[in-house]
C-alpha cells in the first residue's frame, strides 16, 4: 500500500468511531434477525440487509466525501483499492485476500472474485445459542451472510464511479459464504454498464455538482498520485506510451524504431525541441533574440557554457541522466537502440543535446556563424579599424592598451572560472546525492518511510486513546 | 482460517456504517407498523451481552464500591468509550453519561428513539452474567430505566438511566 493510501486509511480509520469488533459482528447479527423477524423470509432478508447497508453506507460516504474523491474513478483502478475501501467501510484490515480475473469477451472489463481469507461478519458464527439463524438453508444464489457488509462496500464504490462521471458500475454478489459451510468469503466483482444497472439510482441523482476542488481531484486522485510518488519513471513512462498510442496509432516500440541506428539525432531532437518548447510560452526567446545584440550576447553565453560545462557538472550527475534515459527507455524502445545509445559516452550525449539546443536558438534568431570563437574577440573586432583612425601614435597607443586590457580581463575571468569551478562542482554534487538519497528512501519503501508510517501511527493510537 | 469470535474482542471495527444501520431498521421497524421498537431494540442488547459475556467480562465482581470502575471497563473495553457515571442509591437510579456514545452521534429529525436503546437491553444482562460469574452475598442489579437524553434526539450527549438495586 502506496503512502497516500496509508495516510487515508489512517484518517479515515481516525475519523469514524470504533467498538469492539465482536460488538460490530454482533449487533450485524442483530439487524439481520430483526429484519428477519419483519419478513419471515431469508432471501428477503438478505436483500432487505443490503439494501440497509448500502443506505448506512450512504450517510457516512456523503459526510467524507471529501476524502473519497482522492480515489481513482476508472473501475479498473477503483478496484486496486479494494483493500482501503474495505477499511474505510469496516475499520479493520482485510488480511490475507487474492484476485482472479475472468476475462469477459463482450465487456471491456473482466469479471473479478475476491477471495477473504478472514471474515469479520461471520467470524464465529453458528457456535453460540444466539445465533439462531441457519444461513446454509440460504438459496444458493442469494448471497450470505456479509449481504449487508457488501451492500455497504458496492455503494462506496458506485458512488465513487457516479461522482467521476463514469459509465460503469459494480454488482457484487457473495459467492462463497463462512456461515454457509464454505471455507473461505468470496465476492464476485461484474462491472457493467449503467444501463444495465438494475437497482433503484436515486441516490446517485442526488448527489450535488462538482465543484473546482472535485474537478482538481479527479485530476490529481490517488492512483495517480501514487503512482507518481512510488515509480515517477514508470508513471511517465505510460503517460509517453498512452501518448504515442493515442496520438500516432502505433506501439512506442514501433514509434522508437523510426529512430534505430539515428540515435544521435534523438539527443539532438531533445536539445531542439526543449529550446523550441520553452520558446511556446509567450515567445519569450524569441522577442529577446529580435535584438542584435541580445542575440550575441546570448550565443557567446551559449557558447561559453557548451565549452565550460563539464568543468562545472560533474561527470556522476551526467551519468546519472544518461542512465535514467536508459532506464527511461527500457521496454519502451527497441533493444538494438537502447544498446547503441549506452555505448555513446553521458558527454558525448550531452553535446549532441548542445548541437540540438543551438539549432533552436538559431532558429530562433542567433546567428552563431557571425560569433567569433569567444566574446572577448567579438569586443576586439569592434573596436575601430586602422584606416578609419587619425594616424598618429596616441590614438595608436590607445588602441594597443585596450586590446591588452580585454585580454588580462578575458585571462582573469578564466582564472576565476577555473577557481569556482571546483566548488561550484562541490555543490552541484552534493545537492545531487542529497536529492537522489532522499528520492530513493522514498520510492524504495525505505527505512524513513516506514519509520515515518511508524511514528505517525503511533500518534494516532495516542490520540484514538486521547478520543476514547 | 476465520476469525473466532475471541480474536474479534479486542480488534477495533468502525461503527459509523453499522450506526446508521440501527437506524435504518428503526425506519424500517416503523414503516411496518411495528409499535414495540423500545423493546426488539432491548432485545437485540439483551443477546449481544449474552454472547460477548462468553468471550469477555470484566475479572471481578460488581459491587457498590466498586461499581464505576467495572462499567468504565465495560464500557472501554466493549464501546470504546469513556464515560461518567451517575448513581443514586437513595433513588435508586444509575446514570451512564456518554459524550461519545457508539450508537449516537448526529441528529435524525425523522427519529425518537435513540439507537442506544439497544444498552438497556445490553448492561443489565452483561451485569446479570457478571453477577453469576462471580457470586457475591450483595448483588447489584440494574434494569432499564429509559434514555433521557441523546445525540439523535438532538442532546450534547447519552443519557441512559436504569434501575439499580442491592440484594
Amino acid at each position: 500500500m502506496g503512502l497516500l493510501s496509508w495516510l487515508i486509511k489512517k484518517i479515515g480509520k481516525s475519523l469514524g468511531r470504533n467498538t469492539s469488533a465482536l460488538f460490530y459482528t454482533l449487533l450485524y447479527r442483530e439487524i439481520f434477525k430483526e429484519i428477519h423477524n419483519i419478513t419471515n423470509d431469508l432471501d428477503k432478508t438478505i436483500k432487505l440487509m443490503r439494501v440497509m447497508g448500502g443506505e448506512a453506507s450512504l450517510e457516512s460516504i456523503e459526510r467524507q466525501a471529501s476524502i473519497l474523491k482522492f480515489l481513482p474513478g476508472e473501475p479498473d483502478r477503483v478496484l486496486k483499492y479494494f483493500e482501503l475501501i474495505w477499511v474505510i467501510v469496516f475499520g479493520m484490515e482485510i488480511g490475507e485476500y487474492e484476485y482472479e480475473e475472468e476475462v469477459m469477451e463482450e465487456s471491456p472489463y473482466p469479471i473479478v472474485r475476491v477471495k477473504i481469507e478472514k471474515c469479520p461478519v461471520c467470524g464465529g458464527y453458528g457456535e453460540d445459542p444466539e445465533d439462531t439463524i441457519d444461513f446454509k438453508k440460504i438459496n444458493s444464489e442469494s448471497g450470505g451472510m456479509a449481504c449487508g457488509f457488501i451492500g455497504m462496500i458496492e455503494k462506496v464504490i458506485n458512488y465513487l464511479l457516479t461522482t467521476k462521471n463514469n459509465d460503469f458500475r459494480m454488482k457484487i454478489t457473495e459467492e462463497k459464504c463462512y456461515a454457509k459451510g464454505a471455507d473461505i468469503l468470496q465476492f464476485r466483482i461484474n462491472i457493467i454498464n449503467i444501463e444495465e444497472q438494475e437497482y433503484n439510482m436515486m441516490a446517485e441523482e442526488e448527489i450535488s455538482e462538482e465543484s473546482f476542488v472535485d474537478k482538481l481531484r479527479d485530476r490529481l486522485d490517488l492512483d495517480r498520485i501514487e503512482e507518481f510518488i512510488d515509480k515517477p519513471l514508470d508513471s511517465i513512462k505510460e503517460r509517453l506510451s498512452n501518448l504515442i498510442k493515442d496520438k500516432m496509432h502505433m506501439e512506442p516500440d514501433d514509434f522508437f524504431d523510426y529512430f534505430t541506428n539515428y540515435e544521435e539525432d534523438i539527443f539532438r531532437i531533445i536539445g531542439y525541441l526543449t529550446i523550441h518548447l520553452l520558446n511556446e510560452y509567450g515567445g519569450i526567446i524569441e522577442k529577446f533574440l529580435s535584438n542584435e545584440l541580445f542575440a550575441k550576447i546570448s550565443g557567446y553565453l551559449f557558447k561559453q557554457f557548451e565549452e565550460n560545462y563539464k568543468i562545472f557538472l560533474p561527470f556522476d550527475v551526467i551519468n546519472d541522466y544518461h542512465q535514467l534515459l536508459l532506464e527511461f527507455l527500457e521496454n519502451l524502445a527497441p533493444e538494438e537502440m537502447i544498446s547503441k545509445i549506452e555505448s555513446l559516452s553521458p558527454t558525448e550525449c550531452t553535446d549532441l543535446i548542445f548541437e540540438g539546443a543551438q539549432g533552436a536558438f538559431e532558429d530562433l534568431g542567433i546567428d552563431f556563424s557571425e560569433l567569433k570563437e569567444n566574446i572577448w574577440e567579438e569586443l576586439k573586432r569592434q573596436q575601430p579599424v586602422e584606416d578609419e583612425l587619425t594616424i598618429s601614435s596616441i590614438t595608436q597607443k590607445g588602441k594597443e592598451k585596450g586590446s591588452v586590457f580585454i585580454q588580462i580581463f578575458q585571462e582573469l575571468l578564466l582564472l576565476i572560472n577555473a577557481i569556482l569551478s571546483l566548488p561550484i562542482r562541490l555543490i552541484l554534487a552534493r545537492e545531487h546525492e542529497s536529492l537522489k538519497t532522499a528520492i530513493e528512501s522514498t520510492t524504495s519503501g525505505g527505512e524513513v518511510l516506514e519509520s515515518i508510517k511508524l511514528h505517525a501511527d503511533r500518534i494516532i493510537e495516542y490520540l484514538e486513546e486521547i478520543r476514547s | 482460517m476465520n476469525y473466532t469470535r475471541s480474536d474479534l474482542v479486542h480488534a477495533a471495527a468502525a461503527m459509523n456504517q453499522m450506526r446508521n444501520a440501527v437506524y435504518h431498521l428503526i425506519r424500517l421497524m416503523k414503516k411496518e407498523n411495528i409499535d414495540d421498537i423500545n423493546s426488539r431494540l432491548q432485545r437485540m442488547g439483551k443477546n449481544i451481552a449474552l454472547t460477548f459475556s462468553k468471550y469477555w467480562l470484566p475479572n471481578s465482581t460488581i459491587t457498590k464500591k466498586n461499581l464505576e470502575t467495572i462499567l468504565k471497563e465495560i464500557y472501554s473495553t466493549i464501546f470504546k468509550s469513556k464515560i461518567n457515571v451517575d448513581v443514586d442509591f437513595g433513588k435508586n437510579i444509575l446514570k451512564i453519561i456518554d459524550y461519545k456514545c457508539c450508537l449516537c452521534k448526529y441528529n435524525y429529525p425523522d427519529i425518537d428513539l435513540p439507537g442506544c436503546e439497544v444498552l438497556q437491553g445490553f448492561l443489565p444482562t452483561f451485569i446479570d452474567i457478571l453477577n453469576e460469574k462471580f457470586p457475591y452475598d450483595k448483588i447489584l442489579t440494574v434494569k432499564p430505566k429509559e434514555i433521557s437524553s441523546s445525540k439523535a434526539i438532538g442532546d450534547t450527549r447519552c443519557v441512559q438511566e436504569f434501575y439499580i438495586s442491592e440484594t
